[in-house]
């Protein structure tokens, strides 16, 4: 999902930065799990702020990219969702944080 | 760098929710209590099954009271022999420091100095996972306990009982009796701040 359409040989680091990350609510996301194994969703609804709806969209779209790992299961009959970063996910975060640090410093 | 900041603080926060509902203090002031109990009746021995079973108590309860509410969250294991290293230096400096005391106040050698002096032995043992919980949490309510239990131990220690295990008992029950009282306070305010989340499960 690295945005790169500059053509220049040696593009400016902004170039290179993951879009998909880069937008606000997502970037939380990728934030809040980074720093643990696993979440549920009310947790990570509650970390972020984020409704519901707004979560379940944006980490559709984390998961689309393989970024996050989504496990359905049901807990004394309800669904219990949990979520935790892929190794491709914890590697694309990295990426982003060390692409940031390059164009702000 | 303060990205590297931010996210610390991200892990903090997230290991300050997730003990919020005050329920690892009501359980380590049980076993307190239980075992400052067991210096005055061995029918408080129970204390050891509740230091065996407290890991599956605390999520017994938690899963019918604190998940609904604000969610689960798993975090990374800490490296074990970076926690063993820890604790054995720390109990190590805790002995030195209570050799060191006993050492200037008498006898070394004198069992009742080592029991009089049990009260801030344990004190400064407490400090131990209070400063752990306070690393990973930065919440200041866990200095004020190892604060605590530090004044209380010295307190207790310096007093002078009738029987000798008089102020360890006493001292283990009050501390223990303060986590538990504590613990609750914050638990019902929890239960009050977070409603269970009404979505037929997410």
């Amino acid at each position: 999902m690295a945005a790169s359409d500059s053509g220049s040989e040696d593009p400016h680091p902004i170039a290179g930065i993951d879009r998909l990350i880069h937008e606000p609510a997502r970037l939380m996301i990728m934030a809040h799990l980074y720093v643990v194994e696993s979440a549920d969703f009310l947790f990570l609804m509650r970390q972020t702020g984020l409704t519901a709806g707004n979560l379940s969209s944006h980490t559709s779209k984390l998961e689309a990219a393989g970024y996050i790992e989504v496990v359905k299961e049901f807990v004394d009959r309800k669904p219990h969702t949990m979520l935790r970063l892929t190794d491709a996910g914890r590697g694309a975060f990295r990426e982003y944080r060390e692409g940031m640090m390059k164009v702000l410093l | 760098m303060t990205q590297e900041i931010n996210l610390k603080e991200l892990e903090k926060k997230a290991y300050r929710d997730s003990q919020q509902d005050g329920l690892m203090e009501v359980m380590m002031g049980l076993i307190l209590m239980t075992f400052g109990g067991f210096f005055y009746s061995p029918i408080f021995a129970f204390y050891i099954l509740l230091i065996v079973f407290s890991g599956r108590i605390v999520e017994f309860v938690r899963r019918r009271y604190t998940y609904p509410r604000i969610g689960f969250v798993k975090f990374h294991r800490e490296d074990p022999k970076d926690a063993l290293t820890g604790v054995l230096l720390f109990e190590l400096a805790v002995i030195v420091i209570m050799f060191t005391l006993i050492f200037i106040s008498g006898d070394v050698t004198d069992y009742s100095q080592w029991v009089k002096w049990a009260p801030l032995f344990f004190g400064m043992i407490l400090v131990g996972p209070f400063a752990h919980a306070q690393f990973r949490s930065g919440n200041v309510r866990y200095t004020g306990y190892a604060v605590l239990s530090v004044i209380l131990g010295v307190y207790f220690s310096l007093i002078k009982f009738g029987s000798e295990c008089t102020g360890l008992i006493l001292y283990l029950v009050l501390i223990g009796g303060f986590l538990v009282l504590g613990g609750l306070v914050i638990f019902t305010r929890f239960l009050r701040k977070y409603p269970l989340f009404e979505n037929g499960g997410v």
